[in-house]
């Protein structure tokens, strides 16, 4: 009897041990959703935020230990003042390390940069601040005759001269010029009324110069979906994200070359990586049990109760394109002019390293890498091939150097998508976003 | 199925291994979560939850063979975890003595489909049910049971010798009928 008791108990722990049930479709979504992205995705989320910060975070350092140090040398320098006494012979080469000062007796000469010529008292002091930077040997060589020919970056010389406005002979400026990068050059009249230019280090335009340039930037893009009438699935509506979600915040890397075509056209070229994780909620509709309808006309017809659903799913883009466009510098601070009793002032000649604007205008072609996060956002991203255009307007900081940090909204068009009819979901054209990022210069 | 490659690239995180083991394994987990549990609904539950386990916890396993068990056990503790947090004190009907020949059992049991027998196991109080299935199916001691489910070895006992009376009493009342029909 014992032993029929415990065959029986085996028998049903055996088929109970053995049972296996087939689980509703849409439950790997859900686990994709709370599982794996609670992980890995949500690792990819916080990474995302953890690198603004840090850009952010290593922004602020740089703008404390880098340029604010900077400037206080600078006006540390200022408020000593250089003493550069000018006599006779002092149009000599200078040595490394000193601004090249050169006197020229002839005032009001509309050629700013003529050679300094001899005659100069040396009872006549100029006094004022510059920075100082190492002039390059070449130039030292060609001596005051190259100066003529010399540029300094993009830097426009212009005779401003300015009235005095008390009875006292004040400095009348020729030619201001302060460099973003604290390349200073200024010519001006002194007291005894000859024309002094104080020459920084010197910079040549290369001509048809090119740089790579490497971008990582967070984006926070904003981009619809439409619903498929073509698909089976009944969708009732879809809620985007918000563009200020983080949880749909995005990552793009781009690689490439710029080439200067004027001094505010730049065109670019390169290699684009974008991969963005976010949660699509959806409303879908499901036929329920059959529901008996009376006829206006009499009988009864059954009819399928419709049943909504909230559903979501973790849409995951990984993208890798190629991008042409051009950007045009809206601003810039390379040039100043100053007054004469500007370049006098310490504080006015300080060069400031403001912020630029760009506006761009760029069109992409990039190729889906797949998606496996759920077998929706597969089927979203099974068209391989995306082609759109965006245009953006950038604010960057600073204008110069290799490593520049900038804020980007942009406007995008999706004007071709290799959309496949059976997906639920298709991409909107329209797009709103915005990038912050830095850029990476390397000659 | 469950091999060395496939249980690295779960461990790695690799989205193709994940989904792969979800694939093999999910009748076999979803089965172990519709005898733990009272309904379907919450199976299902039961069974997110496993697989968010398993996800997490799959660079516990170090051998490839050890992890159809490792996730069997999961799903059980997932579904041992649920319990605890879903506890229901129902009544639980007293034993009407129903006394089928032993005989007929052997003779119902085959008549039942496993769906059938998993409706008898979800219809027992969630009590009887854990402990049926920890020592009768997963083949847990009685000791380690009460410790599981926070109860004496007694109670692990009593509820277990009440969960197979329980069962067998359904089984006769409805296979003596369904015996019927056949015989």
């Amino acid at each position: 009897m014992k032993n029929m008791h415990k065959e029986f108990d085996k028998e049903l722990a055996e088929r109970l041990y053995q049972y296996t049930e087939e689980p509703p479709n849409e439950l790997w979504n859900k686990i994709a959703l709370a599982a794996r992205f609670k992980e890995k995705d949500a690792l990819w989320i916080s990474w995302s935020n953890y690198s603004a910060g840090a850009i952010l975070f290593v922004s602020a350092l740089w703008m404390i230990y880098a340029v604010a140090p900077a400037a206080e040398r600078r006006d540390q320098a200022y408020a000593m003042g250089m003493s550069a006494e000018t006599d006779q012979g002092s149009s000599s080469p200078n040595a490394p390390g000193t601004p090249a000062v050169h006197v020229n007796p002839r005032p009001g000469s509309g050629k700013n940069l003529e050679p300094p010529s001899s005659g100069v008292s040396a009872a006549t002091p100029v006094t004022m601040g510059v920075e100082r930077k190492s002039v390059p040997k070449t130039a030292e060589k060609k001596g005051s005759a190259a100066r003529d020919e010399v540029s300094y970056g993009s830097a426009v010389f212009t005779e401003a001269p300015i009235e005095p406005k008390s009875s006292s002979p004040a400095p009348k400026l020729l030619v201001g010029s302060i460099h973003s990068r604290l390349d200073t050059t200024i010519v001006f009249m002194d007291k005894a009324g000859r024309t002094v230019t104080v020459e920084g280090p010197r910079k040549k335009i290369r001509g048809n110069q090119f740089s790579m340039y490497f971008m990582a930037m967070p984006a926070l893009n904003y981009q619809l979906l439409d619903v498929s009438q073509a698909d089976p699935i009944q969708i009732d509506s879809v809620y985007g994200s918000s563009a200020g979600n983080i949880g749909q915040m995005g990552f793009r890397a781009e690689l490439g070359i710029e080439v200067p075509w004027t001094k505010r056209l730049t065109a670019f070229a390169g290699l684009v990586y974008f991969h963005r994780n976010r949660i699509i909620r959806y409303t879908e509709l499901t036929p329920g049990p059959l529901q008996p309808v009376s006829l206006p006309g009499g009988g009864t017809a059954l009819v399928p109760q419709i049943t909504t659903q909230q559903s979501s799913f973790q849409d995951e883009a990984r993208n890798l394109g190629i991008q042409l466009g051009v950007l045009f510098k809206l601003s810039s601070d390379k040039h100043r002019i100053l007054s004469a009793q500007d370049a006098l002032n310490s504080e006015t000649m300080k060069p400031k390293k403001r912020l630029v604007h760009f506006v761009g205008l760029g069109m992409e072609i990039q190729k889906s890498l797949g998606s496996t996060s759920s077998p929706m956002s597969e089927t979203l991203h099974r068209p391989s091939l995306y082609a759109f255009t965006s245009f953006y307007y950038r604010v960057q900081y600073p204008d110069a150097g290799r490593l520049r940090f900038f804020a980007q909204p942009m406007v995008g068009y999706l004007y071709y998508a290799s959309e496949t009819k059976d997906s639920p979901f298709q991409l909107k054209p329209l797009s709103v976003g915005l990038n912050l990022g830095c850029t990476y210069r390397m000659r | 199925m469950f091999t060395t490659d496939l249980l690295t690239g779960c461990q790695r995180g690799d989205a193709k291994s994940q989904r792969k083991l979800y694939e093999i394994s999910k009748s076999m987990v979803m089965g172990v979560c519709r005898r733990y549990t009272r309904n379907k609904q919450e199976a299902e539950d039961v069974f997110q939850e496993t697989f968010i386990r398993v996800y997490k916890n799959v660079r516990q396993v170090k051998d490839a063979d050890h992890f159809q068990a490792w996730i069997r056990r999961t799903a059980a503790n997932a579904a041992i975890n649920y319990y605890h947090k879903h506890k229901r004190h129902a009544h639980v009907p007293e034993s009407e003595g129903y006394a089928a020949s032993n005989e007929d059992h052997g003779l119902i049991l085959s008549h039942f489909t496993d769906e059938q027998l998993i409706g008898l196991i979800n219809d027992l109080p969630d009590g009887y049910r854990m402990v049926f299935n920890l020592y009768e199916v997963e083949g847990f001691t009685h000791a380690e049971i009460a410790s599981l489910l926070n109860i004496s070895e007694v109670t692990s006992r009593t509820q277990l010798l009440r969960a197979k009376t329980l069962l067998k009493n359904e089984l006769s009342k409805l296979g003596i009928r369904k015996y019927e029909k056949y015989a």
